[in-house]
C-alpha cells in the first residue's frame, strides 16, 4: 500500500538497505547497515554505515562509520579550527560550509577554546600536539615530552597515521616510526628533536588532525597509550570517535556512542581497534571521546551524544565537496584589466602577484578602473578584492558589479584597513562579460587620498543553471528530518533548487530567524531552540520555474509554536495549586507541489501533503494525548482529445490516523486507528455546445483500514491487552450526466452513479440525481434538486467525545451500507450587480445509521460489529447567504438554521435524540476592507450553537458485596441532551502588501480568537473530596477550552 | 513603512502579555440539571445462615450536598416462595467489618435451596413501589484452588492465584469470584471478577490472576453462582464507574435487576475456601 506514497519522497518513509560487510572480524560479528535517510544526497564517494549489534554479549552498542575515497576530486576532507579563541559543535562546523557538507565529526583534545591536538589546514599547522605535560615522578610534578598520534592526508592523497612532535618555535612536525618511550614512573624522556627518537622524519600532510593512542599500525591492533602517557578511561566502555584508513586508502571515521546502557554503552579502546580493524583500518587513531564523539550527517546527528546535546569544540573534521577553483584576474592581465588616465602604480609592498596595484587621487568619478569577466561560466559567484592598505587611501573606495550592463548598488570599501587579503565584496549572478568597476568618487581626507585597486578573485559558489537537467532532477529527494521534531528541522532539497540559486529559506517571527540563505548547500538546518519562544508560524517557501514557461514547483512547511509559550506558562504556575495547565498543542505541514506542461494538450499535475496534529491534556483524574494526521499524495494528468473533449486521470494515495495515549489512574491505553485509500479515477467531458454537457468516468478505490489497535497495561500489571481489527474493501463507480440547457431560461441536470463496494460480500447501488434551475431573468434564478447517495463506509462517531475518536467501519455483511436522500430547493438574487442573495432549504433522511450501544466496548475488541446498533436519522434546514462583491468593502453573511436528529431503537429509549452536532444556528460574518492599495484588514465572526452531549443527571451509592470502597454511579437519562455554550470567536487581520524587488510578498498580522473567548471543549464532572478523609464532598462541573487569544504575524512571499 | 511594520510586534507583544497571563483553559461552570424525582435504590443480598436485610436509599441529583439519603418510612416485604411475607423495619447498622450500611433487616435467618424463589416489594407512602424477584441457585464446587511463586528472590516473590470449576453444561452460567483478606479486623478485598460460560460451555473454567500474593496472605475465596440480570447488573456498574467523570465516556445506562427503581435484589449461594500462600 505505501509504495506509491514513497513514490512521493515528501513522506519521509525511508527504509535502510541491508549491506553486510565481508571483511568482519570473527570476533565482533558486526552487522552494518547502510541507512537510506542518511546516504540519500552524498556523493558516491562518501558512504555512511551504521550497525547496532552488542559488542559483547548483553551490552547492547550503536555505532556508525563514514567511509571516504578522498581521491574524488569533487570531495574535500577540512579542518576545522576555531583559532584558540572560539569552540562551535560540528553542526555548526558544517553550516558555516560554503558548499555541501556532507559528514562532519570532532577533532582531538582541547582545553576551553584551544587545541591540544595537531591541527593542520592547507599545510600549515595551526595547532600543535600538547608538547609538554606535567605527571608525577618520584612524587614531584614532572614535565613529560611524548610524541602523540597524528592522522594525515598528503597531495597525493596518500593517508598516513603516526606518532608525532612539533619541533621548535616553528612547530615543524616530525614524524617517528615508534612513539618516544616514556612511561608513567619511569623519568621523563628527552624533549623530541629531528633526531630524537630516532628515524623522525619532517610529515608534511596537507590536512592533519592529532589525538592519541594510536591503535592501529600495519593492520594489527598496537595501542600506543602508555608511550603517549594518555588517559582516557582507556579500559572503559564510553563513546569513542576513531580516524584510519584502509588498504585501498579510503579513509574511515568511527564514532561509538556511549553513556547511555540501554542502547549504547560505548566501547573500551581496544575494543574501538578492533573494530577499526574489523572495518579493514591498516591504520587507525583515536580522537576525543566521551560527549565530544559526534557525527553529524547532512546536519543530522548520527550517535546521541553523550552529554545529551552536541558539544562545542575547537576542531572537527568536516568532509564537503570541494570548492571550485576561484578564478582570479589580476592588473597585468590587460586583455580583462583596464585603468584609463590617471591611474599609476604604487610601489608599496603588499600587493598582490607579480604586478604591482594601482593608484589614483580621488575625485569626481571620472577616474575609472575595471574588470571585465571575459569568458566567465555563468553562475553565482563571491567577488574578493586586494588591496594594498594604506592610511592615505580612501575610506569608501566605491566598487560597482555591472550585470548585462545594469549597476548593481555600490560597494564601498574602507581601503585604509585590512589589506593584502581577498576581502568579500559581495555575492552576485554574473554572466560573460558582466564587469566590476572602481572608481575615483571617493572622499578625501585632509592630505591627497587616493583609491587603489589590485587583484580580484571570484569564488563560483553555485551549481550550472541546467534547465533539461534540471527536469530530470525533480524526482530527488526532498527531505525533511528529523520529523517530529524537537528543536532542529532540516531540510534538504533538489541541486535543482540549489542551481537555480532561487530558493530563500524564510521563517518569521516578524524578523528573520533563519538568514537568508544561498543555496551552494543542498540543505537548510533550522534551529528552532535558537529561536525566541514566542506564538508564530514559521513557513518555508520555495516557487521557481523549472523549465521556462512551462512547469513549476513548490514546497512548504510549517509548524505552531504555541506550545513553546504554554509550556512556559505553565511551568511559571506550576506552584499555583488552583492553576489547571493549558493544553499542549501544535500542528506542522508540508506541501509540495508540481506541475508539467508535457505539451500543448498535457499537463502533469504532482501533489503530496504531510501534517501532523498534537495534543496533550493533563489533569489529576486524566491524561491524555492525541496526534492525528493526514498523509495525501496525487498525481493528475489531463489530456485534451480536442477542445470540446478532454479527460482527466488521477491516481491518489491518502492515510488518515489517530493514536490515543490515555491515561486513566493506573490503567493506560493508546489506541490507533487508520485508514489508508488508493483511488484511481478517470472524468471525462465532452462539450459539443452551449446547450449539452455531458460528463462520464469510473474510478475505484481500494480501503484499508486498521480500527481500534488497543495497547492497554496497568502499573499493577493486571491489565496488559494487544488487539485490533483490519479489515478491507474495494468501492467503485462508473457514472454519467448530462447538463442540458434546452432553452436560455431552463437548465435540467441528471445523471446516474452506479456504485459498489466489496467486502466478504457485494453491494450495490444506484445513485440518481437530478437537478433544475429556471432562470426569471437576469438577476433571479430557483433551483431544485434531488440526490441519492450510498455511503460505504461508515464513520462511527463516539457520541461522548468530539475528538477525532471515529471509527472507520467498511460495509459488511452485518452493516448495510448508509443511504441518504436529499431533497433541496434554492432561490438566487442579484441586487445591483453588487449584492448576491441566495437561500437554499434542504430535507434529507439517512437509513442504516451507525452509533455505538450503552456501554460500548471499542477498545481492542474483536468482534467490533456486536457494538454497533442501527437506526436511522433525518436532517433538515434553511440556509441564507448574502454577499457584497464589489467596493472597497465586500464580504458576506452565512447564517444556518437546521435540526440533526437519530432515532434508534436501542439508544435513549428508543426517542429520537440530536445527534453531537445538530446546530441550531451557525452564522459566519466575514468583512474585507481595503484601506489603500497596499493595506487591507479582514475581520471574521463565526458563532454556533453549543454541542449536544450527556451529562448524568443523578446519581446514588453503591455499596456492592465487599462492601469497602463505595461508588458513586451515575445515572444518564436523555441521550445528547445537554448543550455546551455557544462557540463563538472573532478573528481579525491586516495584510500589507510589501514591494519587493522581484515577485509579490505580503506581511500578515492576525489575532485569532480576538476578545479571548473560552469556548468551550469539554465539560466533565469533578468529585470532590476531602484530603485528610478521602471521603467525598461534593461535586463540581468543569469546562475545558482549547484555544486562548493567538496573535500571530507571517509574512508570504512568491517569485 | 517601517513604523508601521513594527505596529503588530508591540501589539503582540501586549496582547500575549495580557491574555496568557489571564487565561486559565479549564474553568468551573454552572451546569443546571433537570429536576427529576428520586427514585429508590436497593441493595439487597440474600445469604444462607445471614438475617434478611438490605440498603435502601434514593438517587440524588448529582451536584446535591452529599448527605445519605436512606429511606426510613418505606415499607419493605421479602417473600419465599408462597410463605407468609418477611417485614423488614427501618434500623441503620453498620457491618464495621465489611464496611458496609443496612437500613432495614429483620432477624430471621435466610434459607434458600436451588429452585426457591425470594420476590422483594418495597412501597412508600409518595407512591413508589419498587419490586424484584431472584430465584436461587445452586453453588458450585471448586475443582481446585492453587497458586504459584514466580522466581524472584524470596523476599520479594509473587504468586498469582489459580481457580478452577466445572460449568454445568447446555445452560448459561455465570459467575462472579471475588477474595478477600482479613486485615486489621476489616476485609480487605484482593480480587473480583465476573465471568460467564459463552465460550467454555461444560468445560472445565479456569481463573487466573496476575502476580499479586505474597507468603502467609490468607485468603478467603468465593464462588458466586449468579444469574444474568446480576452478572449484566454488575458489568453496568463497572462499565458506569468507569465512565464517571470522564468526559470521553459512552453514556452508560445501569441495568437494574428491579423494577421501579435502581438496584439488585439477588440471593447469593456461593462456595468458599481458605488458602493460605505459604
Amino acid at each position: 500500500m505505501t509504495k506509491q506514497l514513497q513514490a512521493f519522497k515528501i513522506l519521509l518513509m525511508v527504509l535502510p538497505a541491508l549491506v553486510v560487510l565481508p571483511q568482519l572480524a570473527e570476533a565482533q560479528q558486526l552487522t552494518w547497515s547502510k541507512p537510506a535517510a542518511l546516504n540519500a544526497g552524498l556523493p558516491s564517494s562518501v558512504e555512511v554505515f551504521t550497525t547496532a549489534s552488542p559488542i559483547a554479549a548483553g551490552v547492547p552498542m550503536k555505532a556508525y562509520y563514514t567511509v571516504a575515497d578522498l581521491s574524488d576530486p569533487k570531495l574535500e576532507l577540512k579542518t576545522e579550527y576555531g583559532g584558540g579563541t572560539a569552540s562551535k559543535t560540528t553542526s555548526d562546523f558544517m553550516a558555516a560550509q560554503r558548499e555541501p557538507a556532507y559528514v562532519g565529526i570532532n577533532g582531538g583534545f582541547f582545553a576551553g577554546n584551544t587545541s591540544l591536538s595537531l591541527v593542520v589546514q592547507e599545510g600549515s599547522v595551526l595547532a600543535p600536539n600538547v608538547k609538554s605535560f606535567n605527571r608525577d615522578y618520584n612524587g614531584a610534578s614532572t614535565p613529560y615530552f611524548t610524541t602523540r598520534g597524528a592522522f594525515g592526508v598528503f597531495p597525493n592523497n596518500d593517508l598516513d597515521v603516526t606518532w608525532v612532535y612539533n619541533v621548535g618555535s616553528a612547530n615543524t612536525t616530525y614524524s617517528y616510526p615508534a612513539p618516544s618511550p616514556n612511561a608513567l614512573g619511569s623519568a621523563p624522556q628527552p624533549q623530541p628533536t629531528a633526531d630524537f627518537p630516532a628515524g623522525g622524519q619532517v610529515w608534511n600532510p596537507k590536512i592533519a588532525i592529532g589525538g592519541a593512542p594510536v591503535l592501529v599500525q600495519n593492520g594489527v591492533k598496537n595501542i600506543t597509550d602508555a608511550a603517549e602517557m594518555i588517559v582516557v578511561d582507556n579500559t572503559s566502555r564510553r563513546a569513542r570517535t576513531a580516524i584510519g584508513y584502509t588498504a585501498t586508502k579510503k579513509m574511515i571515521m568511527l564514532v561509538v556512542e556511549g553513556g547511555n546502557p540501554e542502547v549504547s554503552a560505548g566501547v573500551t579502546l581496544s575494543e574501538l581497534a578492533d573494530i577499526m580493524v574489523s572495518l579493514g583500518a591498516v591504520e587507525a587513531l583515536n580522537l576525543d571521546g566521551g560527549g565530544s564523539s559526534t557525527m553529524v550527517v547532512k546536519g543530522q546527528l548520527t550517535i546521541q551524544p553523550s552529554d545529551g546535546t552536541e558539544r562545542a569544540m575547537p576542531t572537527s573534521l568536516i568532509l564537503k565537496q570541494r570548492a571550485p577553483e576561484p578564478i582570479i584576474y589580476d592588473t597585468e592581465m590587460t586583455s580583462v584589466f583596464q585603468a584609463r588616465n590617471g591611474w599609476t602604480e604604487t610601489g608599496n609592498a603588499g600587493y598582490y602577484g607579480p604586478s604591482k596595484a594601482k593608484i589614483v587621487p580621488t575625485g569626481i568619478g571620472n577616474r575609472i578602473a575595471s574588470y571585465t569577466f571575459k569568458d566567465l561560466e555563468p553562475g553565482r559567484y563571491e567577488v574578493y578584492a586586494w588591496w594594498v592598505a594604506s592610511t592615505n587611501r580612501a575610506k569608501d573606495t566605491p566598487y560597482t558589479i555591472y550585470r548585462e550592463g545594469v549597476a548593481q548598488p555600490v560597494v564601498k570599501v574602507d581601503q585604509t584597513i585590512n589589506g593584502s587579503a581577498f576581502n568579500l565584496v559581495g555575492t552576485y549572478d554574473l554572466k560573460p562579460n558582466d564587469s566590476l568597476v572602481v572608481t575615483n568618487l571617493a572622499t578625501a581626507g585632509t592630505a591627497t587620498t587616493y583609491v587603489t585597486i589590485d587583484a580580484i578573485k571570484l569564488q563560483k559558489v553555485g551549481g550550472v543553471t541546467g534547465s533539461k537537467k534540471a527536469l530530470a532532477e525533480i524526482e530527488r529527494t526532498v527531505q525533511a528530518y528529523p520529523v517530529p521534531t524537537d528543536g532542529v528541522l532540516y531540510l534538504s532539497y533538489p541541486d535543482v533548487i540549489a542551481k537555480k540559486s532561487t530558493l530563500r529559506v524564510i521563517s518569521m517571527v516578524g524578523k528573520v530567524v533563519l538568514q537568508t540563505r544561498t543555496l551552494a548547500s543542498n540543505s537548510v538546518r533550522l534551529d528552532l531552540s535558537a529561536v525566541p519562544a514566542g506564538v508564530y508560524i514559521s513557513r518555508l517557501t520555495v516557487e521557481g520555474p523549472i523549465q521556462k514557461d512551462k512547469s513549476s514547483f513548490i514546497v512548504s512547511g510549517r509548524r505552531t509554536y504555541v506550545d513553546v509559550f504554554t509550556r512556559m506558562i505553565n511551568k511559571a504556575q506550576e506552584d499555583d495549586p488552583d492553576w489547571s495547565p493549558i493544553p499542549d498543542y501544535y500542528f506542522y505541514d508540508f506541501n509540495a507541489k508540481a506541475t508539467f506542461e508535457l505539451g500543448p494538450d498535457d499537463r502533469l499535475f504532482f501533489s503530496g501533503y504531510y501534517g501532523r496534529d498534537f495534543f496533550n491534556f493533563a489533569d489529576e483524574n486524566f491524561n491524555f494525548n492525541f496526534f492525528w494526521g493526514n498523509r495525501v499524495a496525487s498525481a493528475r494528468w489531463a489530456h485534451q482529445f480536442n477542445p470540446k473533449f478532454f479527460v482527466n486521470t488521477t491516481f491518489s494515495a491518502s492515510n488518515y490516523e489517530y493514536e490515543i495515549a490515555n491515561k486513566l489512574d493506573i490503567f493506560s491505553f493508546s489506541l490507533t486507528s487508520n485508514i489508508t485509500d488508493l483511488t484511481l479515477q478517470t472524468d471525462f467531458e465532452y462539450v459539443p455546445n452551449e446547450t449539452h454537457h455531458l460528463r462520464f468516468g469510473a474510478s475505484g478505490t481500494d480501503h484499508s483500514f486498521v480500527v481500534g489497535r488497543l495497547e492497554a497495561g496497568s502499573e499493577d500489571g493486571s491489565v496488559d491487552v494487544q488487539a485490533g481489527n483490519s479489515y478491507s474493501g474495494q468501492e467503485f463507480g462508473l457514472y454519467a450526466s448530462h447538463d442540458w440547457s434546452f432553452t436560455p431560461t431552463f437548465t435540467l441536470s441528471y445523471g446516474l452513479r452506479l456504485s459498489g463496494f466489496r467486502n466478504e460480500k457485494t453491494f450495490m447501488g444506484l445513485e440518481p440525481r437530478v437537478s433544475a434551475n429556471y432562470r426569471f431573468n437576469e438577476t433571479l434564478s430557483l433551483k431544485a434538486s434531488y440526490t441519492r447517495m450510498f455511503q460505504y463506509v461508515h464513520l462511527v462517531s463516539n457520541s461522548g467525545a468530539s475528538l477525532p475518536t471515529d471509527i472507520w467501519y467498511p460495509s459488511s455483511p452485518g452493516v448495510k451500507p448508509q443511504v441518504s436522500d436529499q431533497v433541496a430547493i434554492g432561490l438566487t438574487k442579484l441586487y445591483k450587480d453588487k449584492y448576491l442573495f441566495s437561500t437554499e432549504a434542504y430535507y434529507k433522511t439517512m437509513k442504516r445509521q451507525l452509533d455505538l450501544r450503552d456501554g460500548a466496548q471499542i477498545f481492542g475488541n474483536p468482534v467490533l460489529e456486536e457494538e454497533f446498533v442501527f437506526g436511522k436519522g433525518e436532517s433538515y434546514g434553511q440556509e441564507f447567504y448574502v454577499e457584497k462583491k464589489d467596493g472597497k468593502t465586500t464580504g458576506w453573511i452565512g447564517y444556518t438554521l437546521s435540526w440533526t436528529n437519530r432515532t434508534f431503537p436501542d439508544i435513549n429509549n428508543g426517542k429520537t435524540f440530536p445527534t453531537r452536532f445538530d446546530r441550531r444556528h451557525d452564522l459566519s460574518v466575514v468583512v474585507i476592507h481595503e484601506l489603500s492599495k497596499r493595506l487591507s484588514t479582514t475581520a471574521t465572526f463565526v458563532y454556533g450553537t453549543g454541542n449536544a452531549y450527556s451529562l448524568p443527571v443523578q446519581r446514588f451509592i453503591f455499596q456492592d458485596v465487599p462492601g469497602e470502597d463505595y461508588t458513586v454511579i451515575p445515572v444518564y437519562t436523555e441521550r445528547n441532551s445537554f448543550r455546551l455554550a455557544a462557540y463563538h470567536r472573532l478573528d481579525l487581520g491586516l495584510v500589507y502588501k510589501l514591494r519587493p524587488k522581484r515577485g509579490a510578498s505580503d506581511l500578515t498580522f492576525s489575532v485569532y480568537n480576538a476578545y479571548n473567548r473560552r469556548n468551550p471543549y469539554f465539560v466533565y464532572f469533578e468529585t470532590l473530596k476531602d484530603e485528610e478523609t478521602e471521603q467525598i464532598t461534593g461535586f463540581v462541573a468543569k469546562q475545558v477550552s482549547l484555544f486562548p487569544v493567538i496573535p500571530s504575524v507571517t509574512y508570504n512571499f512568491k517569485f | 513603512m517601517i513604523s508601521f511594520a513594527r505596529l503588530p510586534l508591540f501589539l503582540w507583544g501586549l496582547l500575549a502579555l495580557v491574555s496568557f497571563s489571564a487565561c486559565d483553559m479549564e474553568q468551573e461552570i454552572e451546569v443546571k440539571l433537570p429536576t427529576l424525582p428520586s427514585q429508590l435504590v436497593v441493595e439487597c443480598y440474600l445469604e444462607n445462615g445471614q438475617p434478611y436485610r438490605l440498603a435502601l436509599s434514593e438517587s440524588q441529583s448529582y451536584f446535591a450536598g452529599n448527605q445519605p439519603s436512606p429511606v426510613d418510612d418505606a415499607k419493605v416485604t421479602i417473600t419465599k416462595n408462597n410463605e407468609p411475607p418477611v417485614s423488614l423495619t427501618f434500623k441503620l447498622v453498620a457491618d464495621e467489618k465489611n464496611e458496609k450500611v443496612y437500613t432495614h433487616q429483620n432477624t430471621r435467618v435466610v434459607d434458600g435451596k436451588p429452585g426457591d424463589v425470594f420476590t422483594l416489594l418495597i412501597t412508600d407512602p409518595r407512591g413508589r413501589r419498587l419490586t424484584g424477584t431472584t430465584t436461587v441457585l445452586a453453588p458450585v464446587p471448586f475443582d481446585s484452588v492453587g497458586y504459584k511463586f514466580n522466581d524472584k528472590p524470596v523476599e520479594s516473590q509473587e504468586a498469582y492465584l489459580l481457580v478452577r470449576w466445572q460449568d454445568q453444561p447446555s445452560v448459561k452460567n455465570f459467575y462472579r469470584l471475588l477474595a478477600h483478606q482479613d486485615s486489621a479486623g476489616v476485609v480487605d478485598s484482593k480480587m473480583d471478577a465476573e465471568l460467564n460460560d459463552r465460550l467454555r460451555d461444560g468445560k472445565k473454567i479456569t481463573y487466573t490472576t496476575t502476580y499479586r500474593f505474597k507468603h502467609d496472605d490468607t485468603l478467603n475465596i468465593k464462588l458466586f453462582h449468579i444469574d444474568e440480570a446480576y452478572y449484566n447488573f454488575i458489568s453496568s456498574i463497572e462499565d458506569a464507574r468507569r465512565a464517571n467523570g470522564n468526559p470521553f465516556a459512552q453514556p452508560v445506562s445501569i441495568k437494574s435487576t428491579v423494577a421501579g427503581g435502581f438496584g439488585v435484589f439477588t440471593h447469593l449461594n456461593y462456595s468458599a475456601k481458605q488458602l493460605i500462600i505459604k
